[in-house]
């Protein structure tokens, strides 16, 4: 991921009636904002004339509490409370591109970094021309003004005027060229636990999700898709449909077919009656078997080089002992509790679609492209969505919903079946990795050689591998280097895997295999020597000062040693610019682990909220559990066999182990905590099941269920 | 066919086989009840029928008449909150908050039927999923609330 190399904000307040609005554009090298004057498309900030302020969010709020986040940043500068603020899902503008990415999306963990500076840059240029405008008012210096609670205070007469009366005199300043940003000391907001914004609507069913729109006179639809991953739809009677739904309306589309109805119990029942003639494709005879050994045939190749460090030489001068292992992870499932769902609505100005999507540029070009519009004509509404983890990343969805409405001439709402959702997913490809582990006479590691074999995700599925790949995916080998232990030989090469499955961006991505596999070894490891593998792992931190006090951190948070018949396991990773450390404590019953505590500490620079920081690790680690204990996406006859969460199955609460988070407070750069608590969690239990019964594992889920 | 709501009784235009999940949601407007698996699995569509907590995805429509059916709507009078609801906004509960009103209900009947529960009693009766995982929330906001 790439960082900030500079900093420079542009500032601009749009004029015109009562409203006072702010955009800031932050970026390097510095870029004119392409919104015409007068557009208040760009808008991050608005305080009307009552005095209400809106606060407009690029990033999608899944859960993370990213909205909360943003009325922070605004209200720490803007002086209000942050209560008092509004939130509303910011429309597809130039200012509102997440600029890791240059496009408007949620994703990487970025958003936090991404809005840090601009949220509170736009908060304190609204609140220097609300000063400015008072000042002008009184006729004094603004430097006799006071800013607080929405207020403007004059520190000479005491007089008060409120941001809403100042707001139309404040829209007719120029913004501020360069604005100061309160010292970390002088927060109030930030830094300090906050309420999440949205949270009462979300306790009282107010709260509106995708599924939950409603547009006028718009049908409900439910789809199905080929059976047969990459199979298309051949021909559709839809009679049956009919029959049993008179209202029912058919809708073919290429690789699936659509059934609206007034109601999603309608369409769904109308649905099931259709009997549609699919066209597999090339697919047809797909199964999990042939998924793993593409990945062994994969591992065969030549692959790229990632990384490489030290000296092999030398370091095969003080090996004495090699291990050689092999780990293999399955395809995972997003499934977020809320179902796919996407409504649009295609009207004589325009097209308006509404989801809670994560990727809405993307989304907006993709519809405009298959609807032969342009994509200014395209409106994305951004709904809070019922959790996401990547899913909403993929925009397909959003297209076949835009298609079916065109074909039904309404607004369509389409939501899918579960069963659809974890058939038709972008899977968490699966991956498999060879390592050979060099042990010198103290039983330490120095020589770490690691093949690592996972599909590229910047090229279709269908493609066949280059070998030799022309370029190393990112995403692919993320957390396998750099290897953060002191070795005197490290290797990584990467072999992408033909996988003819869609596969997409879940939750930590690289980072949730890639960690399993890193962490878990060096337990195999540290353990085949007889060396405690914490102990180990510090010796091997000398030159990694953060990752080592994360993970003397964690360890103190258990003061004593495991009572008879517990067992613990450690894993650190660092990801999204986090450094994580993880522990959990179990007891085996026959071959099930037994979880009893969980720990967890995490150096993200500062927690902008550490409530939300611990709350992203509790809900990382749980995410974590449910891949590494039940996780897996298995294929027969080209057809996903998994349909519903009792063959996909979730952690529960009565399986959920006591968690402590601990904050390490760093002066680094802000990291990203939305996904950096889920890849430590797999090799801590793994880890613990290797000290209670001396067995690693090299497969998971844990729980298979092919054996 | 005729249910009763929330208090009020409503006439039904659904087929008589319409879950009452997709009633509530489709017909009536009620979207506080969610849809997640459609098999009585998750517990995102929970509802309270005559006091105790049900997946509203599994019930026949025609299966509740006459029965009192209430929904995280009616759980407390408009502008009022349950003392579930403030606990949870208190620990913090919700993320994404999709699963939170079938959560929030599940728990408002077990301590309906159970004011005193302990942590076994809310592992053996919770079995709403939450794929956020704010379990531990959940159990800390339900400690709070029992003064544990």
């Amino acid at each position: 991921m790439t960082r900030p190399i500079g900093r420079r904000a542009m500032l601009r307040a749009i004029g015109g009636g009562a409203c006072l609005t702010v955009a800031c554009s932050l970026a390097w090298p510095p870029r004119k904002a392409s919104a015409a004057p007068g557009d208040r498309l760009n808008a991050m900030i608005s305080v009307a004339g009552d005095g209400t302020v809106t606060v407009s969010a690029p990033p999608t709020e899944m859960g993370q509490g990213v909205h909360t986040l943003l009325v922070g940043l605004v209200a720490e500068e803007l002086e209000i409370d942050p209560a008092d603020a509004r939130v509303q899902a910011a429309p597809v503008a130039p200012a509102f591109e997440n600029r890791y990415y240059g496009t408007m999306v949620t994703g990487g963990s970025t958003s936090a970094i991404a809005w840090f500076e601009p949220f509170r840059i736009a908060g304190a240029a609204a609140r220097h021309m609300l000063v400015a405008a008072a000042a002008e008012r009184w006729g004094i210096d603004p430097t006799g003004c006071e800013a607080a609670a929405g207020r403007i205070r004059n520190r000479t007469s005491g007089d008060i005027l409120p941001y809403g009366v100042l707001a139309a005199a404040a829209s007719r300043l120029q913004p501020p060229t360069e604005v100061g940003l309160k010292p970390r000391s002088a927060w109030r907001v930030l830094g300090r636990p906050m309420r999440r914004h949205e949270g009462p609507q979300k306790l009282a069913g107010s709260a509106v999700f995708g599924i939950d729109l409603q547009v006028p006179g718009m049908l409900v639809g439910t789809i199905r898709h080929s059976p047969v991953i990459g199979g298309n739809l051949r021909s559709v009677d839809p009679g049956p449909a009919v029959r049993r739904v008179p209202s029912a309306q058919v809708v073919p589309l290429e690789d699936a077919v659509a059934v609206l109805a007034p109601s999603f119990w309608e369409a769904s029942r109308a649905l099931e009656a259709l009997q549609p003639d699919w066209d597999p494709g090339p697919n047809a005879g797909l199964d999990s078997a042939a998924i793993g050994a593409s990945l062994d045939a994969a591992l065969g190749r030549r692959g790229a080089l990632v990384a490489e460090h030290g000296d092999a030489a030398q370091a095969d001068a003080e090996i004495l002992k090699r291990l050689d292992l092999r780990f293999e992870v399955p395809l995972l499932a997003h499934a977020p509790l809320e179902p796919l769902s996407a409504t649009v609505s295609i009207g004589p100005d325009g097209v308006d679609a509404w989801a809670p999507t994560q990727s809405q540029t993307a989304a907006r070009d993709a519809i405009a492209a298959r609807l032969g519009v342009p994509p200014a004509a395209v409106r994305i509404h951004t709904t809070l969505a019922g959790g996401s983890f990547g899913r909403n990343l993929q925009v397909a969805h959003m297209v076949e919903t835009a298609l079916t409405a065109r074909a039904a001439g309404r607004p369509v709402k389409l939501i899918w079946s579960r069963e659809e959702d974890l058939r038709h997913d972008f899977y968490r490809p699966p991956a498999a990795t060879a390592i050979t582990i060099g042990l010198d006479r103290d039983g330490r590691p120095v020589s770490w050689q690691q093949r690592l074999a996972v599909p590229d995700l910047r090229r279709a599925p269908a493609e066949i591998p280059a070998d030799p790949p022309a370029s190393v995916d990112p995403t692919a080998v993320e957390g396998a280097a750099p290897f953060p232990y002191d070795v005197s030989h490290h290797r990584l090469t990467w072999h992408d895997a033909g996988i003819p499955v869609p596969m997409g961006w879940w939750r930590s991505v690289g980072h949730s295999y890639n960690a399993w596999f890193v962490e878990h070894a060096f337990d195999i490891a540290a353990r085949a020597s007889g060396r405690d593998p914490v102990a180990l792992r510090l010796a091997m931190l000398a030159n990694r000062p953060r990752h080592a006090a994360v993970l003397r951190a964690d360890r103190d948070l258990w003061p004593q040693p495991p009572a008879a018949g517990r067992f613990r396991g450690t894993a650190l990773h660092a990801s999204f610019g986090s450094i994580v450390a993880q522990s959990v404590e179990i007891s085996m019953q026959g071959d099930r682990p037994v979880l009893h505590r969980a720990t967890c500490a995490i150096d993200c620079g500062m927690a902008l909220d550490p409530d939300a920081t611990r709350a992203q690790m509790e809900g990382g680690m749980i995410f974590g559990l449910s891949a590494a204990l039940y996780g897996e996406i298995t294929v027969r006859n080209g057809r996903v066999q998994q349909q519903n969460f009792d063959q996909y199955r979730l952690l529960s609460l009565r399986d959920t182990p006591e968690i402590d988070v601990t904050i390490v407070d760093s002066d680094a750069d802000l990291g990203g905590v939305g996904e950096a608590g889920v890849p430590p969690i797999a090799p801590a239990l793994c880890n613990a099941i290797l000290a209670a019964t001396g067995r690693p594992t090299f497969r998971l889920p844990i729980h298979r269920r092919n054996g | 066919m005729q249910l009763s709501v929330n208090g009020a009784l409503h006439e039904i235009k659904s087929s008589a086989d319409t879950p009452l999940l997709w009633v509530l949601r489709d017909e009536l407007g009620l979207t506080g009840t969610k849809y997640g698996c459609g098999k009585g699995i998750c517990g995102a569509c929970t509802v309270h029928l005559e006091g105790s907590a049900i997946p509203a995805c599994t019930v026949a429509a025609a299966d509740v008449q006459g029965l009192a059916i209430v929904t995280i709507e009616g759980l407390v009078p408009a502008g009022q909150i349950h003392p579930v609801q403030q606990a949870w906004l208190d620990a913090g509960v919700s993320q994404c908050g999709y699963c939170q009103p079938g959560m929030i209900m599940a728990v408002a009947a077990l301590l309906r039927a159970n004011p005193n529960p302990t942590d076994a009693d809310l592992a053996n009766n919770i079995g709403v999923q939450c794929r956020c995982g704010t379990y531990p929330r959940v159990i800390r906001a339900l400690r709070t609330m029992v003064g544990r």
